[in-house]
Order: C-alpha cells, then structure tokens, then sequence
C-alpha cells in the first residue's frame, strides 16, 4: 500500500467498521489520482459544438421540409372545411318529402346547367316521373323557365344525419363553373 | 467526492434558452469530469473519448427536454453507462488490451504519480462492467447509494448489498 495512502487512512485503521474503512481508502485513492490531470482530445470540445449545430440544422431543414410537404394539404383541409362551414345548413325529417330551392336568380349568364348529386340514402322524388328516384344525380337546364328564380327539387332521405347536396353548375360545355353545397341534417320524425 | 453543480445548474438553464456561450462553458465543466469517468470506465483513451463525446453530443440534442437543471449530471452519466453498455454488447474490450493502453498513456509523464491511475485501472478491470459503474458513481463521484442506484438503474438495496464486497475486491486488486 503507496505510503499517503496509510496516512490518509491511519486515523480510521482502529475502526471497527472495516466497510467504512475501505470505502474511506478508495475515496483516498480516487482524490489522489483526481491531481493528476486526464487530458482527452483537446479538439473534442470543438467537435460536440460542430456537432449540436449539424444536429440543429438538420432539425430546421426537417421542419422545413415538413412545412412544405403539409402546407398544401393544410390549405386543401381549410379550404374544404370553409366551404363546409359555408354550405346553408336545413332541419328535415327523414322518410318525408322535402322541397329544396336552389336560388339561380343571381347567378353567371354563362350557367346553362345545374347537376344536382345526392348523397347516399337520399332520393329524387317526383309524382310525375317517379323513375327518378332511382337516380343519384339530376341535371337540369337552366332557362326562363324559372321565373321565381330558383330550381325546385324534391327529396327525400331514408337515414337520420348530415347529409350534403352538391350543385355543380354547368356551362353549354358541360364545363363546371361553379359549385355550391346544401347540408340538410335529416333526424326522426316525431 | 461529491461535485458542486450549481455553477452547472445556471449553465444548463442559460444553454436551454439558446445561450451558446453557456453551452460551450457546460461541455468546458462537464467534459473533463465525464472523460475521467469514461476513462475508469473503459480504460481505453480512445474509447472513453468516444462515449464521452456521443453521450454530451446525445444529452446536448435533447437539452430542452430536460425540466429539472438539477438532473443533468446524472443523466449524463445515465447516457454515458449506456453508450458503454451498447459497445460491450458489440464488442468484447479485452481486459489485457485496456491495462496494456493504460500503461502507454503515462510512458512519459511523471510515472510515480501516474502510477496511480494505471493501478486504478488495473484494478477496475477485475471487475464487471456494473460493479464498476457503482464503484465509480459512489467512491469516485460521490453519488449517494440511492442517486447511484438511480443512475444505473437498480433499487438501492441491491446496490448497498453489493458495494461492500466490490470495495474489497477493488482494494485486493489494488494493493
């Protein structure tokens, strides 16, 4: 045993604790090697700073690319979401025939035709031309005929719940000009 | 021998709001300490370079997610103990190849007093990877048993059941 070491440890020899005595020798033995400097690369330093900042660089550029991978789709979901929230929202009845008027009186010159889609669960109805019922889309002409300045349409839906109506209007070219949605939330009648 | 971090603590707490002058004072504190560690740990200068830096490097990433400053010495020392432990598990460090190293790295210095750190590391080497992890968080940087057992992850009971006979080992092997 190194001659500082039984100095260090002299005064605790007689203990009777001998685990307090080694740990009292080793905790010797480890501040006298404390003394003794323990270089490592002198560059390390450098190394970890070069490193946090590729670190961080690499974290930036990943928002970024992040951003301009999720900024359109962001911007599709907003938009759908204010056309949603835009669309007039109506109470009906299920399993009853319902009147909807699509307003036309204001709209483009250019608008020749109206298809009307429906959702799933919800029919034409007509007393005249009850086949209709069968389908899920409607298109109309759009003429003078429509003095008081909106379509009529009747409908009627089987399921409870919010149901939309999508109107797309149609130029002599079938090309869409514009489109427009109904919500209708259908409940139980009571 | 127990540190005082409270100048470590302030350091973390400007690090963390972006300071990169307090950021490069941390790894200046920190670093020397870990390295030590990490040298008794391995006994290879290479390698305790190696997991010396991945474990600040590792630490310093994630900084901002530490909420108490007070943990950031042990938490270190937590990621320096894994970095360790995954390079057991890849590779197997002879115990001749790291007395061997030792002995290299004080060939020209004052080889009295550097006697000393070779004959630490010899003895180190006799023990297992967590019998040295606890002897060096408790004897050499003063951790409680209970901060200790934190570190490492083992409960405190079966830390201080341990203890006493890795001393004994560690002072048989040194003497």
């Amino acid at each position: 045993m190194p001659s500082w070491l039984v100095i260090l440890t002299k005064g605790v020899l007689n203990m009777t604790d001998y685990e307090k005595e080694n740990e009292l020798k080793i905790k010797a033995i480890f501040q006298e090697a404390e003394k003794l400097p323990l270089d490592s690369d002198p560059f390390m330093k450098t190394r970890i700073l070069a490193e946090l900042r590729i670190a961080k660089e690499r974290k930036r550029s990943l928002f970024w690319k992040i951003s301009a991978f999720a900024s359109p789709a962001i911007a599709v979901v907003l938009l759908l979401l204010i056309l949603f929230l835009k669309s007039p929202s109506f109470n009906a009845s299920i399993d009853k025939n319902i009147l909807v008027k699509i307003e036309v009186k204001e709209m483009k010159s250019q608008i020749a035709f109206a298809q009307i889609e429906l959702p799933e669960g919800v029919h034409f109805y007509s007393k005249l031309y009850p086949e209709i019922s069968k389908n899920r889309t409607l298109v109309l002409a759009i003429d003078d005929s429509f003095v008081k300045g909106y379509i009529p349409i009747i409908i009627k839906s089987e399921e409870a719940g919010s149901k939309r109506l999508t109107i797309n209007f149609l130029d002599t070219n079938q090309k869409s000009i514009e489109k427009r949605y109904i919500k209708i939330n259908f409940t139980n009648a009571t | 021998m127990k540190h005082d971090d409270s100048k470590i603590e302030d350091l973390v707490n400007s690090a963390k709001k972006g300071d990169e002058e307090a950021l490069s004072q941390l790894i200046g504190q920190v670093q020397p300490r870990l390295y030590r560690f990490c040298y008794y740990l391995t006994g290879i200068k290479e390698l305790a370079e190696d997991i010396c830096q991945d474990s600040l490097v590792k630490v310093l990433t994630k900084i901002n997610s530490l909420k108490d400053s007070k943990l950031f010495i042990p938490w270190i020392f937590k990621a320096a103990k894994n970095r360790f432990l995954d390079h057991v598990k890849s590779h197997s460090v002879s115990k001749t190849e790291s007395i061997e190293n030792q002995k290299d790295l004080y060939k020209e210095s004052d080889s009295q007093k550097a006697q000393i750190i070779t004959q630490i590391n010899e003895a180190l080497s006799f023990l297992n990877e967590e019998e040295r992890h606890i002897l060096l968080l408790v004897d050499q940087q003063g951790y409680s048993y209970k901060e200790a057992a934190e570190i490492i992850g083992i409960s405190e009971a079966a830390l201080t059941s341990k203890i006493h006979r890795i001393r004994k080992s560690f002072l048989e092997k040194f003497d």
